[in-house]
C-alpha cells in the first residue's frame, strides 16, 4: 500500500499569517485571537494519518451466471474493515472489464468504515459473448483531514470471471429438422414432378411428355410441362457497413455485430440442413481477408469451395470485429438516431479507393453493382442488415427487377426512447414495409426476442 | 436478450458529465454554507447593502454568462446569451464597487476632526472589503457548482464580450472623434451623425483648407501605398497572368511592384513623422517661408495642400481598402459555416441592439445618473461633479456619454475575465477547483474585513470556519467527483468527512476564545518593547509555519 502526505491544509497556513497580518494591521484582539482557528486546522491536517495497519477485504459477487449476450446482470461489490480502527475514508473501484457497459448503478463507492463494518454497492452491466476477467479493485484510504492517503490494489475474493454464453455452434433445437431441403420450386416448366402448364409440341420433345390424351381427342400434340425444380443456392450477404456499426445503448451490441451473429446462425442452421450458402459481406473491404477477397473487394466464400466453414467463420468474426471495434473507438455516436438515406462521412472512408473504378460513383451504387456481378443466376439472397439506412432496400430491388428470391433478416436496433431513435425506428419500419412490396421475404428480429424466432419465420419460406 | 437499455442513463455526454463534476454533498453544504456566511456578513454592511446586492447579481449575470458559453450543444444560443449578459456583468461590478464607496463616502465623510480621516478611511475600506467578499464568494459558488471554469471557457466568453463590444465601441469612437473633429473645425455641433463624422474626415483628407498639412500628405500616400499593396496581394493577379502564360514575368514583376510599393509605404510614413515636426514647429505656410526661404516653402507646402494631388490618393486608399475588405469578405463567406458565422455574429448583433437600447434611453439615464451620483458625494464635491458632467454632456452629448458608459462597463466585465485567465494561467487557481477555492477566499476576506469592524467575537471566529469549511468541502467533493464519480455512493463518507471538519472547526473556535480573553484581560500600553514583542510574536508564527512545511 503506497502512502502519499497530501499538503492539503497549507491554507490554513496562509489563512493564518493573513488574520496574523490584517489584526496587526487593525489592532484587532478579534483578528488575532482569531488567528487560531486555521492553526488549528493546520494542526488537524498535520496530525491526522491512515492509521497503521488499515486493511479492507472486498467480495463481488454476480447475480447469475452464464448470462446470455445483451443480458443485465448484477453485480454486488461489498468492501469491509477488517482492521480494528475506524477508516474515515474508503473508495472503492471495481475492475470492470473495459468491454462491458455498466447500465446502472456506479461500480464506485466512497465510505466511511468502522471496524468489521462493511458496505455493499450493486451495479448492473450488459453481458457480451465470451469470458471476461475482472481487475482487481483499487482501494483507496484517507486520513479524516484528508493529509494523507494510502492506494493499493486488493485481490478481490468470490466472482472473477464472467462469461457470456450462447456461443453460435450451440444448435436452435426446434431448428434441428428442417422441412424439406436441398431443391427449390421455381416457376418457370420444364422436367420436374409437379404438373405446371401445357403448350403446343414443338419438333424434339420427349414422347412421354407429349399427353396422348389430348392428342386423342382433339387431335393435337400437346406437350406437358412439369415444375422444374433447381439445386439451391444459397448467398448469404452479411451488411457491416460503417453505417450500420451503431448500436442503441453503450454497452449492447451494434448493428453490423448483430446481423453478422445473425448471419452465422442461418449460416449453420442451413449447413445443418444440408445446404452451404455461399457468404459475402459488404462494408469489409479495409479488413484485409487475405485470400477471400477478390480484385473486386468482396469477401467471397463459395458454397462449394474448400474449407468454406472456416473461411465463412472468418468473413463473420470480421464482421463482428469491425462493429464491435467501431462501437468501443467513437462511443459518442453510439446512438442509433439517423436512419437518413446515406451518411457521408463513415461510408465514404472505408467505401472509396478499394473496388474497381471507385472513382466518382457512389459507393452504395458501386456495393451493388458488384454483388450483381457476382451472383449466380440461379442464387436466392439473404441480406442479413440492421437496415439504417437505404441501400438494403436499393440492393433487394435491383435483386426483384433481376427476378433473384431475396429474404431480409433484420435486427433492430432501434429500440431506444430517444426522439432521434424513434425516427430511425419509424423509418426502419418503412423500409421493411417498401422491402416486402419489392417481394422480399422480411423477418424482423426484435431484440427482446430469441434469434431462433427470426430464423423460424425465416428459414420455412426460403427452404419450403 | 430479454432487457431493455436505459439511455437517459446511460448517455456518454452524461457519464462525461459524471465524472467531472463534485458530488451533491459537498456541493449542497457549499451553498449552504456560502448563502448563510453571506447573508450573515451583508448584514454588517449598513447602508451598503443595496449596491453589494447589485454587485451579487452581477456575479450570478457572469456566472450565467460563463454556464452559457460553456453550453456545447447550444453554442450559438449560448454565444448571444453571453453577450447579453456581459452588460449586466460590467455594469454591477462598477455600480457595486463604485456604488458601495459612494454610499460609504456618503456615511464617513465630511468627518469633524481632521484625525478621523485615517480612522474612516479604514473602515471604509472595511465595507467595501466585506462587499467584495462577499460577491466573490457568491460567484465562486455558483460557478463551482458546475465547474464550468477553465481557460476554454474563460477565453470564449472574452471573445464573446469583445464581440459584444465592438458595435457599442465603434459607435462611441465615432461619435467622440465627430464631436471633437467639429470641435476643431468649427462645423456642426454635437449629435453629429457617424455617416456625417465619416464625409467630413474624408473632405478634410482631401481638400484641408489653408495652413500646413505636410504629415497628413504623407500618411495618404503611404496609406495608399499599402492599399493598393494589400489589394494586389489579395487579388488573384499572378493566378490570373499564369493563366495567360506568362506566370514567370507576371509573378517576377508583381513581386517587383510589391517591394516598390511596401519601400514607398515605409518611407513616407517616416516623411510623415518629419512633417508632423513641421506642421507642429511653424503651422502656416507664411511662418515655414520665414524659416526656410519662400522657394522651399512653397514646394512643402504648395503639393501637400493641394486637393488636386490629394483627392487621387484618399480615392485610391478607399478604393484598395474597399477591394480588400470585398475579396476577405468572399473568401471567408466561401469558406465559412452557417453556424460558425452565426456564433461569431451573435454577440456583434446582440451588441448593436444594446447599442440602439442605450441611444434610445440616453438623455434620461444620463440626467439620472448624475443626479444619483451628485446626490451622495458631499456638497463640495457635488457642485463640482455637476458642472464637470455638465460641461461634458454638452460637448459630447448624453448618447456618447451613456453610450461611453457601457462600453466601459463591457470592458470591465472583458477584464474580469481576462482577470480569471491570468490566474489560471499563472497557476493561483486550478480550474477545476477555481469556483470553490474563489467563494472560500471570497468568505474569508469579507469575515477578515468584518473582524476589523464591531463583530462579535464568536461571529467572526464562526465566519473563519465556515470558510474554511467551504474550501474542505469544495476540495473534497471535487476530489471525489473525479475520483469516484456523481453516480456512486459517497455520501457516508462526505458527511464523516466534513463532521470532523466542524467538531475541528468547533475546538478552533474554544481556543481563538481562549486566547481572545487571555488577550483581553491584560491591556498592553504601546511601548516599544511591546512593539518589538508583536514583531517578534509574529516572526515567530512565520517560523512555525515553514518549520511545518
Amino acid at each position: 500500500m503506497s502512502r502519499v502526505r497530501v499538503r492539503r491544509w497549507t491554507v490554513g497556513l496562509v489563512a493564518t499569517l493573513t488574520l496574523l497580518s490584517v489584526g496587526l494591521l487593525y489592532a484587532s484582539s478579534t483578528l488575532l485571537a482569531g488567528a487560531a482557528v486555521p492553526l488549528v486546522y493546520v494542526l488537524y491536517g498535520t496530525l491526522s494519518g491512515v492509521p497503521e495497519g488499515a486493511s479492507v477485504r472486498v467480495t463481488r459477487a454476480f447475480d447469475r451466471s452464464d448470462p446470455a449476450p445483451g443480458e443485465a446482470v448484477g453485480v454486488e461489490l461489498t468492501v469491509t474493515n477488517t482492521g480494528d480502527r475506524a477508516l474515515p475514508d474508503v473508495r472503492v473501484i471495481d475492475g470492470v472489464p473495459e468491454e462491458l457497459a455498466v447500465t446502472s448503478g456506479s461500480p464506485r463507492v466512497c465510505a466511511a468504515l468502522p471496524p468489521d463494518g462493511s458496505t455493499t454497492v450493486s451495479y448492473e452491466m450488459v453481458a457480451k459473448r465470451g469470458e471476461y476477467e475482472f481487475a482487481e479493485p483499487a482501494v483507496r484510504l484517507r486520513s479524516a483531514a484528508g493529509g494523507e492517503r494510502a492506494t493499493a490494489t486488493v485481490a478481490a475474493d468470490g466472482d472473477r470471471r464472467l462469461v457470456g454464453t450462447n456461443t453460435v455452434r450451440e444448435p436452435p433445437l426446434d431448428d434441428a429438422v428442417l422441412p424439406r431441403v436441398g431443391t427449390l420450386p421455381t416457376d418457370s416448366g420444364g422436367s420436374g414432378l409437379e404438373f405446371h402448364a401445357t403448350r403446343a409440341y414443338r419438333p424434339g420433345d420427349p414422347m412421354t411428355r407429349v399427353d396422348w390424351r389430348h392428342y386423342a381427342k382433339t387431335g393435337e400434340f400437346v406437350t406437358v410441362q412439369y415444375r422444374e425444380e433447381q439445386a439451391a443456392r444459397t448467398v448469404l450477404v452479411v451488411d457491416a457497413r460503417p453505417v450500420g456499426r451503431v448500436t442503441g445503448a453503450p454497452g449492447y451490441p451494434t448493428g453490423a455485430e448483430l446481423a453478422a451473429y445473425a448471419g452465422q446462425r442461418l449460416y449453420d442452421a442451413l449447413e445443418r440442413s444440408g445446404i452451404t450458402p455461399t457468404v459475402t459481406a459488404v462494408g469489409l473491404e479495409a479488413e484485409g481477408l487475405d485470400g477471400l477477397v477478390g480484385p473486386d473487394g468482396l469477401p467471397w466464400v463459395d458454397g462449394n469451395g474448400r474449407n468454406r466453414t472456416a473461411h465463412a467463420e472468418r468473413v463473420f468474426r470480421a464482421a463482428q470485429g469491425v462493429g464491435e471495434r467501431e462501437a468501443g473507438e467513437a462511443p459518442s455516436t453510439a446512438v442509433v438516431a439517423d436512419g437518413r438515406g446515406r451518411p457521408g462521412g463513415p461510408t465514404d472512408s472505408t467505401g472509396v479507393g478499394v473496388g474497381v473504378g471507385a472513382g466518382a460513383t457512389d459507393p452504395d451504387e458501386e456495393r451493388t453493382n458488384r454483388l450483381l456481378a457476382r451472383l449466380p443466376p440461379d442464387a436466392q439472397v439473404v441480406v442479413c442488415t440492421p437496415l439504417v439506412d437505404g441501400w438494403p432496400v436499393d440492393f433487394c430491388r435491383a435483386l426483384s427487377v433481376r427476378g433473384y428470391p431475396q429474404v431480409v433478416l433484420s435486427p433492430d436496433i432501434t429500440e431506444g426512447r430517444t426522439v432521434g431513435q424513434r425516427v430511425g425506428s419509424l423509418r426502419r419500419n418503412l423500409r421493411l414495409r417498401r422491402l416486402e412490396r419489392t417481394g422480399a421475404t422480411v423477418a424482423g428480429w426484435q431484440l427482446g426476442q430469441s434469434i431462433d424466432h427470426a430464423l423460424r419465420r425465416s428459414l420455412p419460406h426460403l427452404l419450403r | 436478450m430479454s432487457t431493455t437499455p436505459d439511455p437517459p442513463d446511460t448517455d456518454v455526454a452524461r457519464r462525461h458529465e459524471d465524472r467531472t463534476l463534485p458530488t451533491r454533498t459537498s456541493v449542497a453544504i457549499v451553498v449552504v454554507g456560502t448563502v448563510g456566511l453571506v447573508a450573515v456578513l451583508l448584514g454588517r454592511v449598513g447602508p451598503a447593502l443595496v449596491p453589494a446586492l447589485v454587485a451579487i447579481a452581477g456575479a450570478l449575470a457572469l456566472a450565467g454568462g460563463f454556464w452559457a458559453v460553456s453550453s456545447e450543444r447550444f453554442r450559438t444560443v449560448g454565444q448571444v446569451a453571453g453577450g447579453l449578459l456581459a452588460f449586466p456583468v460590467g455594469a454591477g461590478f462598477v455600480i457595486g464597487v463604485v456604488g458601495t464607496a459612494l454610499v460609504l463616502v456618503e456615511v464617513y465623510f465630511p468627518v469633524p476632526d481632521a484625525g478621523l480621516i485615517a480612522v474612516n478611511a479604514l473602515l471604509l475600506v472595511s465595507r467595501l472589503g466585506i462587499v467584495v467578499g462577499c460577491v466573490l464568494a457568491v460567484l465562486g459558488a455558483v460557478l463551482g457548482v458546475r465547474s464550468v471554469v477553465g481557460p476554454a471557457t474563460l477565453s470564449r466568453y472574452y471573445w464573446t464580450v469583445v464581440r459584444t463590444g465592438t458595435v457599442p465601441f465603434a459607435v462611441t469612437a465615432v461619435a467622440a472623434g465627430g464631436a471633437v473633429l467639429s470641435e476643431a473645425t468649427g462645423g456642426p455641433g454635437p449629435g453629429a451623425t457617424p455617416v456625417g463624422t465619416v464625409t467630413g474626415l474624408v473632405g478634410w483628407l482631401a481638400t484641408p483648407g489653408p495652413g500646413l498639412h505636410v504629415a497628413s500628405f504623407f500618411v495618404l500616400v503611404s496609406a495608399a501605398a499599402m492599399g493598393v499593396r494589400a489589394a494586389v496581394t489579395a487579388l488573384p493577379v499572378a493566378e490570373l497572368l499564369a493563366d495567360r502564360g506568362v506566370g514567370g514575368v507576371g509573378t517576377r514583376r508583381l513581386g517587383t511592384v510589391d517591394r516598390v510599393l511596401l519601400y514607398v509605404g515605409v518611407a513616407t510614413l517616416g516623411a510623415a513623422l518629419a512633417g508632423l515636426y513641421v506642421d507642429v514647429q511653424f503651422r502656416t505656410p507664411a511662418r515655414l517661408a520665414i524659416a526656410v526661404g519662400p522657394g522651399v516653402a512653397d514646394l512643402l507646402a504648395g503639393p501637400t495642400g493641394a486637393p488636386a494631388l490629394r483627392t487621387p490618393l484618399v480615392a485610391v486608399g478607399l478604393v484598395a481598402a474597399a477591394v480588400v475588405a470585398g475579396t476577405r469578405l468572399l473568401r471567408r463567406a466561401v469558406r465559412a459555416s452557417l453556424t460558425g458565422a452565426a456564433r461569431r455574429v451573435g454577440p456583434v448583433l446582440v451588441g448593436g441592439v444594446l447599442t440602439l437600447a442605450a441611444l434610445a434611453v440616453a438623455a434620461p439615464a444620463f440626467d439620472r445618473l448624475v443626479a444619483e451620483v451628485a446626490g451622495r458625494l458631499p456638497s463640495v464635491f457635488a457642485t463640482e461633479f455637476r458642472q464637470v458632467t455638465g460641461s461634458v454632456g454638452e460637448f459630447y452629448g448624453p448618447e456618447t456619454v451613456v453610450l461611453g458608459l457601457m462600453t466601459a462597463c463591457l470592458v470591465v466585465a472583458g477584464l474580469l475575465v481576462l482577470a480569471g485567465r491570468l490566474l489560471l494561467w499563472l497557476g493561483y487557481l486550478s480550474s477545476r477547483r477555481a469556483g470553490f477555492a474563489t467563494a472560500s477566499a471570497g468568505l474569508f476576506l469579507a469575515t477578515v474585513f468584518a473582524g476589523t469592524l464591531e463583530t462579535p467575537a464568536p461571529l467572526v471566529f464562526g465566519g473563519l470556519v465556515v470558510s474554511l469549511l467551504v474550501w474542505d468541502a469544495g476540495e473534497y467533493g471535487t476530489t471525489l467527483g473525479e475520483e469516484v464519480g456523481r453516480r456512486a455512493r459517497t455520501r457516508s463518507g462526505e458527511l464523516v468527512h466534513i463532521g470532523g471538519t466542524v467538531a475541528v472547526g468547533v475546538v478552533g473556535v474554544g481556543a481563538a476564545l481562549a486566547v481572545r480573553a487571555v488577550l483581553a484581560g491584560r491591556a498592553v500600553d504601546p511601548s516599544p518593547a511591546a512593539v518589538a514583542g508583536l514583531v517578534a510574536a509574529l516572526a515567530g508564527a512565520v517560523l512555525l509555519v515553514a518549520a511545518l512545511r
